[in-house]
């Protein structure tokens, strides 16, 4: 097969290419002058950045190597000539004056305000607290990259801890209240607040209450910052910015009769009769550096849910599986052979690929039904509590879950102690889900319980 | 000849099969174009002109490979998993001993972005297993299973024996192109 691939491989590019090549003789083709003229800008900026560090390294400036580094992260390798190892590398130009990029657009930064509170727009980061600090919560938060391209943003993931006394003493903060939203980014530079959001943006978010007894952190957010200037909306400019995280809690003491309050009340209400109670925690601060390049954009937004969460099957039963092509995809990692009683590690992703957010309860380990002749005969032993959690997604990266693959033979209608037998199966990727709520600015959406299921594969145990 | 005119004379000459060549990638032409025309400004946004036109087809074309990644990984098809699709395609027929070019196009569409990229880098490109690990920024093993999983799905879709090397075996089209 493989000779047979590849001329079929060199049958479809010569294809495209005959086309390409008509296309060119009838006036088509690739817009040749439009590519000159990007390309006679990148020149430009690319001579103007040499002559720069070169300047740099005459005076020995050590921060030109940096400016480089900043430039040239975005770019390609070059490729190493195939047949030759002398090929020259590409350089610029040196002789054209630099100019600013015709279609950059003019960016206002926030001059810094010693008199505005903490998190304004053109704030100082050290400026006192519009609340008092409070170190009773912290905030964990990672970036799937420091570096995001000018018009671009962050892939951010965030999540507010109650720090629990190791004796589990009560401090004050087993019921509170915060920000639906979550946690809030401020983005500075040089010491001043350029800009600042959560990850909810035009999704409104209130206030919702925690109880420690339930959980004793906030939903693991997931989702996309935009980089943009807080004084007018515009991408900010390329350099070396800091995201701070932060939040405003309200603590509600330890009385359980709160939660009684609470759930009568509910969070605004209680929230607006302790108006003045409001702490805030301030994360660790994380470096990001913006970059020229092409910016990312989110895909469209799928929005049809009907079929996407199926019931659990019961052993013998057939299974019933995900529709294809709506907003939740389980995709899984996992070998399609093992040992007749071994167990391995898995992993998956699971996309929320709808429109504004997606708040969901679930379970955090792959599991898997094994599938003979059409029904159950094996599923993965149900995972405890402990292994469940509350997410809040947007379409801008999956949650990545990991776990170990262990099948076992259906005994008493779930599955029982016993590993699957040697033989082939067809293992069915499922996840569990409860809860969810799809967030946007129309309003709330619930969507049924059940099970996400992914693509199923073929399985042997040996 | 100004730099201008060796990128008009390159996109005239080599567009068309470098476009081909994004196409196996992108399984539109499309979006294949928009590859090419970004590796080419990015190619001569740097360079002198009278550079050699084989380096520079090489710079471009691995433009194009890292620009297709980028765009994958962006619009979150690049996941890490491997496609673990069971295919309802026939099974092999021996009396099928040729594939042609719509059904070629057709089963690389079903693959993975990775799958997909590492069976063109294998067997277009020619590249061996750990070339192709080092141009994706994958494992040894992992460009393995890609291709092999690949090979059947392919062998699947095309309806023919699974007999794709997912090795470093040699080749029979004279190396590089």
């Amino acid at each position: 097969m493989s000779d047979q691939l590849r001329r079929a491989l060199d049958d479809l590019v010569q294809g495209v290419a005959t086309e390409q090549d008509a296309r060119t003789r009838a006036g088509g083709g690739l817009p040749v002058d439009a590519m000159t003229a990007r390309a006679r800008r990148g020149r430009v900026r690319h001579t103007a950045l040499v002559s720069a560090v070169t300047a740099c390294a005459v005076l020995g400036v050590a921060a030109g190597g940096a400016a480089v580094a900043a430039w040239e992260r975005p770019e390609p390798a070059p490729a190493a000539p195939p047949t030759e190892s002398t090929a020259p590398s590409p350089t610029p130009t040196p002789t054209t004056t630099p100019s600013p990029s015709a279609t950059a657009p003019a960016v206002v930064l926030p001059t810094g305000d010693a008199a505005l509170p903490f998190g304004a727009c053109g704030a100082l980061v050290d400026a006192a607290g519009d609340v008092p600090l409070d170190d009773r919560w912290t905030i964990a938060t990672t970036l799937a990259s420091p570096e995001a391209a000018v018009g671009g943003g962050l892939l951010v993931s965030t999540r507010v801890d109650v720090v629990l006394p190791d004796d589990w003493s009560p401090v004050g903060v087993g019921f509170g209240i915060w920000s639906a939203a979550g946690p809030e980014l401020l983005v500075v530079r040089d010491g001043v607040v350029v800009g600042s959001g959560d990850l909810y943006g035009d999704v409104p978010a209130g206030l919702e209450s925690y109880d420690i007894r339930a959980s004793a952190n906030s939903p693991a957010y997931q989702g996309w910052l935009p980089l943009v200037s807080c004084s007018d909306g515009n991408p900010l400019p390329a350099g070396d910015y800091t995201v701070v995280p932060t939040a405003r809690v309200l603590p509600l003491g330890d009385d359980a009769a709160v939660a009684d309050e609470l759930a009568v009340d509910g969070a605004e209400s209680v929230a607006a009769r302790h108006a003045d109670d409001w702490r805030r925690t301030v994360g660790e601060p994380l470096d990001v550096v913006v970059v020229e390049g092409e910016p990312g954009a989110l895909p469209p937004a799928r929005t049809r849910d009907d079929g996407v969460i199926v019931p659990e099957p019961s052993c013998g039963s057939a299974v019933v599986t995900s529709t294809a092509a709506r907003l939740l995809e389980w995709s899984v990692l996992a070998p399609h052979v093992v040992a007749e009683g071994s167990t391995r590690d898995t992993s998956g992703s699971l996309a929320y690929l709808g429109p504004g957010r997606l708040r969901l309860a679930v379970q955090t380990v792959p599991s898997f039904w094994a599938v003979q002749d059409g029904v159950v005969v094996g599923a993965s032993p149900a995972p405890t509590d402990a292994y469940h959690a509350v997410v809040d997604l947007d379409r801008s990266s999956p949650l990545h879950l990991r776990g170990t693959l262990d099948v076992r033979t259906c005994q008493g209608g779930g599955p029982g102690e016993e590993p699957l037998p040697p033989g082939q199966y067809t293992l069915v990727p499922s996840l569990l889900v409860s809860g969810g709520e799809v967030r946007t600015a129309e309003g709330v959406r619930e969507l049924p319980s059940g099970f996400v299921t992914g693509e199923a594969f073929p399985f042997v145990v040996e | 000849m100004t730099w201008q005119h060796d990128l008009a004379a390159f996109a005239r000459e080599r567009g068309p099969a470098l476009v081909g060549y994004a196409r196996l990638l992108t399984g539109d032409t499309a979006t294949a174009e928009d590859l090419v025309q970004d590796a080419i400004v990015r190619a001569w946004s740097r360079r002198r002109s009278g550079a050699d036109i084989t380096w520079l087809e090489a710079y471009v074309r691995r433009a194009v490979l890292n620009g297709w990644v980028d765009r994958c990984r962006r619009e979150r098809a690049w996941r890490d998993h491997a496609h673990l699709l069971v295919d309802d395609a026939a099974t092999p027929s021996p009396e099928r001993a040729t594939v042609d070019r719509a059904q070629v196009a057709d089963a690389l569409e079903r693959l993975s972005p990775r799958e997909r990229a590492c069976t063109v880098l294998r067997h277009y490109d020619d590249l061996t297993v750990p070339e192709i690990a080092q141009r994706l920024d994958l494992s040894e093993g992992a460009v393995k299973r890609y291709l092999s999983d690949a090979a059947r799905r392919l062998s699947r879709l095309l309806g023919v024996a699974d007999d794709l090397d997912t090795e470093d075996l040699s080749t029979t089209n004279g190396g590089r192109r």
